[in-house]
């Protein structure tokens, strides 16, 4: 049986630790979400807004981390069948130890983003015929860079001393992504699968490899230039344990899965969304970690 | 760990991790005692709401006095773990030195704890008059009386322990009586008398602390048990302690008040009970 046979290795490969790292994790992988109308180029404003509660069994460390992220996210055509996306995130984030009461800010550049993409397949584009059911599929890849800052002093008194709460990862992460969407008249169904490869910063901490899929189903429907574009999914991710110094912890990684329910419009050159996940299942951080509800808006301008 | 890239193995991980917790719902849980395992139990140093990090002056106790550590050790030794219906696991002749200078000597490990489903542990701060009597030979490890260097936790002069040292600088300490401003508490005496004189009196203190998380032994469990230790407690227990007038303690007499305090400053955090 496979699935044992992989819990199995996961057993043998923790190394059990005392370090208690775990909190919120604010180095998620980007998620796009459905994007805006393919074959335009776009620039706008992302702001996602996710919660964590962690430690959740300590009298002393419960705490709750509330991320947000507002974001500058843009695609780009440079060549033909060719999309280049960017994301630029800055964060407004927050510790709250439960017990004191006491706030621990963290504001500041996070990672940024950069992807490209190779349009493989558009059969709405590539011939004249009228398809019933059109499919397009996008391969590629990226890295997320270090531009946020990764510090993690654990004999700071002021510093949350925590690889997870931090503004960046201080890797360079490589990112493999796929993206498919299958159309018939007004319905539609997206897949994006994205995988997160991770290196060891220089502080000699690894985050684990990261995998995030999602499925949705969309129904379009129109009036003139306006177009509403409910949708609804599930979104899952899964990440492997950390590793310090060599080290793994076992109090890290995990999954989650969430439905998610959210709406586009699209008003001309201007496109607005919301977007709402609900968890429906995780295990984080070997129980000591609660993903919470998140939050994602966006307004858009296409060109 | 690297997770492949497919779908199938994410389905097959949320089915196995779906059937592994229905599996433990279904499963009855047999306690075997025979079956045994190790318990490790952290002693995490604190003051108050703040991580203990030596000599650092972010500190202030209840006087209002501002301080800095510069050492903390303590010895911890005849442990025990009750289990849910009252029955107690002994580990007798354990000794360990908790020395916040050495991070391996936070975290102490019991072998051999039979299964069970602990509720409750205790242990002795300090080396037990029994022990302390006992021939050199027989006082090895973390009792080794040539072995703490220049961090000597033994008085020869009495034949003793020294049971938990603390040693700061504080600007409420008067430079008239220190130069350095710097203090010095000294916990010792078992109760017994040296070269016939009088014996001392008894600061050997038990404490007992419940465990909300049960510590849960099975033969693929070995709990961590997470203990806070909030030095502010020695200066802020029951005794306030001021170190403008309590700046150096080395005799038993004077350091009862402190070895009241300190047997209140421990705090079962959190018990992890992962599966190995």
């Amino acid at each position: 049986m496979t699935k044992y046979l992989f819990f199995g290795l996961l057993t043998l490969l923790a190394v059990p630790t005392l370090a208690c790292d775990l909190c919120g994790c604010s180095n998620g992988g980007s998620f796009f979400g459905i994007l805006p109308q393919g074959h335009r180029g776009f620039l706008g404003i992302r702001y996602r807004y996710n919660s964590y509660n962690s430690h959740l069994n300590s009298l002393n460390l419960s705490s709750q981390e509330q991320f947000r992220t507002a974001e500058l996210w843009g695609r780009f055509y440079p060549a033909r069948r060719v999309q280049v996306m960017a994301f630029v995130p800055y964060q407004f984030s927050q510790q709250t130890l439960l017990k004191s009461g006491d706030v621990t800010p963290l504001r500041g550049l996070s990672d940024i983003t950069v992807l490209a993409h190779y349009n493989v397949l558009n059969t709405f584009m590539d011939d004249s015929i009228v398809h019933a059911v059109n499919h397009n599929l996008l391969i590629g890849g990226g890295t997320k860079l270090p531009t946020g800052r990764f510090r993690y002093d654990e004999n700071s008194l002021l510093d949350v001393a925590n690889p997870n709460f931090q503004l960046g990862t201080g890797s360079v992460d490589w990112i493999a992504n796929v993206i498919y969407t299958a159309r018939y008249k007004n319905w539609g169904l997206n897949a994006d699968l994205s995988y997160r490869m991770t290196t060891t910063n220089p502080n000699g901490y690894r985050f684990g490899n990261r995998f995030n899929s999602s499925a949705s189903v969309f129904y379009l429907t129109s009036l003139n230039r306006r177009s509403i574009m409910p949708n609804a999914g599930l979104f899952v991710e899964q990440a492997g344990h950390d590793v310090r110094d060599k080290v793994m912890n076992k109090q890290t990684g995990g999954y989650a899965a969430y439905l998610n329910l959210g709406t586009e419009v699209y008003l001309n050159k201007l496109s607005l969304g919301i977007s709402y996940r609900q968890p429906i299942s995780q295990y984080l951080s070997d129980g000591e970690l609660r993903a919470n509800a998140q939050l994602t808006t966006h307004i858009t301008f296409l060109f | 760990m690297r997770i492949h890239f497919s779908y199938q193995l994410i389905v097959s991980v949320l089915i196995a991790s779906i059937s592994v917790i229905s599996c433990k719902k279904d499963d009855v849980d047999v306690i075997d005692p025979a079956v045994k395992n190790s318990v490790s139990i952290q002693f995490e140093n604190r003051v108050g709401d703040q991580k203990l990090v030596l000599g650092t002056p972010a500190y202030k106790n209840a006087a209002g006095e501002p301080f800095a550590l510069t050492t903390l050790n303590y010895f911890i030794s005849n442990i025990s773990l009750k289990k849910e219906d009252g029955t107690v696991q002994k580990f007798p002749n354990q000794y360990f030195l908790v020395r916040q200078a050495d991070a391996a000597s936070q975290v102490i490990t019991l072998k051999d704890v039979p299964s069970g489903n602990y509720s409750e542990m205790s242990f002795m701060v300090g080396v037990d008059s029994a022990k302390s009597v006992s021939p050199v030979s027989e006082r090895v490890g973390a009792l080794d009386v040539t072995g703490y260097g220049t961090d000597g936790m033994y008085w020869s002069w009495n034949s003793g322990y020294i049971f938990l040292k603390i040693e700061g600088t504080s600007t409420a300490v008067p430079a008239t009586v220190s130069a350095s401003q710097s203090f010095a508490m000294h916990v010792g005496g078992y109760g017994g008398g040296w070269n016939g004189s009088a014996k001392t009196v008894n600061n050997l203190r038990t404490v007992t602390v419940p465990m909300t998380t049960k510590a849960t032994v099975r033969g693929n469990i070995a709990p961590e048990i997470h203990l806070f230790v909030d030095a502010l407690t020695i200066f802020n227990g029951p005794n306030k302690i001021s170190l403008a007038t309590t700046n150096s303690v080395h005799m038993p007499a004077a350091a009862t008040p402190i070895a009241d305090n300190y047997k209140t400053m421990f705090q079962v955090d959190h018990v992890h009970n992962d599966k190995q």
